[in-house]
């Protein structure tokens, strides 16, 4: 029986229980369903299932683009998390130590790859690169480098708002009485500063691996024959062959995200940074 | 151990002056306070000795040491804050060790003086724990022992115990105060409550809007208030405005009413009578300044009594005494009860 004194608090309480309900039924359905996807045994992905099988995710190790992909996929989100890291620390403690004029402009502009569409970013990205190409003769799109610029630009929004909300909490005078106690900026910033925001830097790190790993977009414009993500992998695949084996691999992508937001909840509550 | 001197400081943000060309000596070993209302400047000052705040005009010395564009972790001197800023995620240790670290000491060296400092503050015993496992009056001596920890020139403390609750507060205190005798170390502190400043000062320098209004010991400060301001501020005060001419000794009140005074150096418009100094009687007395009153006003305060006590020519006097020695006298200070105030003329003090 629903708790309440009045037919208007239990009809409340219902219909409050009801929606929480279907909403987190359609947040975890298509989960559910890919894990589903992935060990029934036909050919094609369809339903109904016609019996169960381990064999797609052996069949997504016998599948290079795949192996290929998680590898480069992994690779460039960590360099994009570090690069991320160096560059959006230092700025996230000028933006909320320092007053300057310009300071909310660059601060706006920092936080624009959330607001310019993914696959506007991309298709700029790739042009400014093939020009980049055809000027200096260095190889841009398809390589490492290119892939981690492009992926940086993602996370920076991310960065600054985990950092500058993390900063903004943490109080100043603390940073004073280090300075008094003969701190020099420079050790101010190193011995308290950042391990003080160690929960922003952590929480920081796992968003921009996870805004990495999973982007289809940007990747996708970057991409060369050859040197694929697993995102782009995934998409190539399903463009000729609509088989199980892109759910096994889905749901390999998911597990180790999900693995991530855990290991991250272990430093960092989650549900009070985002 | 060190003077501190403070010449023709100056601070302004925009039209707004917070220090108005404040000079001031601060003696070897003294434990000089600052007070004043909030927004007076004395925190601004403060800052300005720490490094936190650039001055605009004006120079800052430890001893013979020009401090004035020094950056404040080459200024070697000890600050506590008001809400303690220990360091979250050192131990009590690692904080109060942080100062010695930053000057590359021995390893022992370091354990020496932080023992050392902790034992002063009595909490030797708890050097592994992190602050927040910690009361506030706990934090707050923690962070004295990390600031005495490094052996400053001189100690700043800015509010050290508004944040404690009033029990802790004087506690904290009378150890501050010991402390800073058995060290001997020349001491600035900020402070808003005038108790506690009088409690704990050597010297008290009452400021408003950015200016020195008095500098003085407390019994200078309470006997001889060189201003209106330095009065209220300092202790209870009754005001009677009216004038008196240099060299004279009746203090004619706008209400009509003669108060006898000390002689007048110069003419005045105003006298002060502390409440502390006025006597009660039933009948009057042989004072040069004795009235006949009705008790307009009584508050009962525990072992002391507050009243207002009004004249005939309607001056209103607050008079504060214990009631002991009401008691003791055989007085009753009920509202409405008729009594004679006397005080002498040097209670009399002209503006």
């Amino acid at each position: 029986m629903v708790q309440g004194k009045t037919f208007a608090e239990r009809l409340g309480r219902l219909s409050v229980g009801l929606i929480n309900t279907v909403g987190l039924g359609i947040c975890v359905l298509p989960l559910i369903l890919i894990f589903w996807l992935s060990v029934i045994a036909n050919s094609v992905l369809s339903l109904p299932a016609e019996g169960y099988t381990l064999n797609w995710f052996a069949e997504v190790w016998r599948q290079p683009q795949f192996i290929d992909g998680f590898y480069l996929s992994a690779m460039v989100a960590i360099g994009a998390t570090i690069i991320g890291m160096i560059v959006t620390i230092p700025a996230a403690i000028v933006l909320v130590r320092k007053r300057f004029i310009g300071r909310n402009a660059i601060m706006q502009m920092l936080m624009s790859p959330l607001i310019v569409p993914a696959i506007v970013i991309g298709a700029s990205l790739y042009m400014t690169m093939v020009e980049l190409e055809v000027r200096t003769g260095i190889p841009a799109t398809g390589s490492m480098i290119g892939f981690i610029a492009g992926h940086v630009l993602l996370t920076i929004p991310w960065c600054v708002r985990l950092l500058t909300a993390n900063l903004a909490g943490l109080n100043e005078v603390v940073e004073e009485a280090a300075a008094s106690l003969g701190a020099s900026p420079f050790t101010v910033i190193w011995k308290v500063t950042l391990p003080l925001i160690r929960p922003g830097i952590v929480a920081a790190a796992i968003f921009s691996f996870v805004v990495s790993f999973g982007n289809l977009e940007v990747s996708m414009f970057l991409s060369t024959p050859g040197q694929l993500t697993l995102p782009v992998a995934i998409l190539q695949y399903l463009q000729w062959k609509i088989d199980p084996t892109i759910a096994a691999a889905s749901v390999m992508q998911v597990a180790i995200i999900g693995l991530a937001l855990v290991i991250t909840n272990r430093f960092v509550n989650l549900s009070r940074m985002v | 151990m060190a003077t501190v001197t403070i010449e023709n400081l100056r601070k302004v943000y925009g039209d707004f002056v917070a220090v108005d060309d404040m000079n001031l000596e601060v003696k070897d070993g003294e434990f000089l306070i600052l007070l004043g209302p909030s927004g007076c400047g004395k925190t601004t000052t403060l800052r300005m000795l720490a490094g936190f705040v650039e001055q605009n005009t004006g120079k800052l010395a430890i001893g013979d040491r020009d401090i004035t564009t020094e950056p404040p972790y080459r200024r070697n001197i000890g600050l506590v804050f008001q809400n303690y800023a220990l360091f979250p995620h050192l131990t009590i240790f690692e904080n109060v060790a942080f100062g010695l670290r930053r000057r590359k000491l021995p390893e022992g060296e370091i354990t020496t003086r932080v023992r050392e400092a902790l034992e002063l503050v009595r909490l030797g015993h708890l050097e592994d724990r992190y602050p927040k496992q910690m009361s506030g009056g706990q934090q707050q001596r923690v962070a004295i022992a990390r600031a005495i920890a490094i052996r400053p020139d001189i100690l700043l403390l800015d509010e050290p115990l508004s944040n404690l609750d009033a029990k802790l507060r004087l506690q904290v205190r009378d150890e501050l105060r010991s402390l800073q005798q058995k060290l001997n170390i020349t001491t600035i502190m900020v402070t808003h409550d005038q108790d506690e400043a009088m409690y704990v000062g050597d010297r008290l320098v009452v400021m408003q809007e950015g200016k020195i209004q008095q500098i003085g010991t407390p019994t200078e400060l309470y006997n001889h208030p060189a201003n209106r301001f330095v009065a209220s501020f300092i202790g209870r005060t009754n005001f009677v405005e009216g004038e008196i001419g240099a060299g004279q000794t009746a203090f004619k009140a706008k209400s009509g009413l003669t108060v006898a005074t000390a002689i007048a150096e110069r003419p005045s418009s105003e006298l002060v009578v502390r409440p502390e100094m006025i006597e009660l009687s039933a009948e009057k007395t042989a004072e040069a300044n004795c009235f006949e009153a009705e008790i307009t006003h009584s508050v009962f305060l525990g072992g002391n009594l507050e009243m207002v006590a009004t004249l005939p020519t309607g001056d209103a006097f607050t008079v504060i005494t214990t009631v002991k020695h009401l008691k003791d006298k055989g007085l009753t200070a009920d509202t409405g009860s008729r009594l004679h105030l006397s005080f002498s003329p040097e209670s009399a003090v002209l503006m």
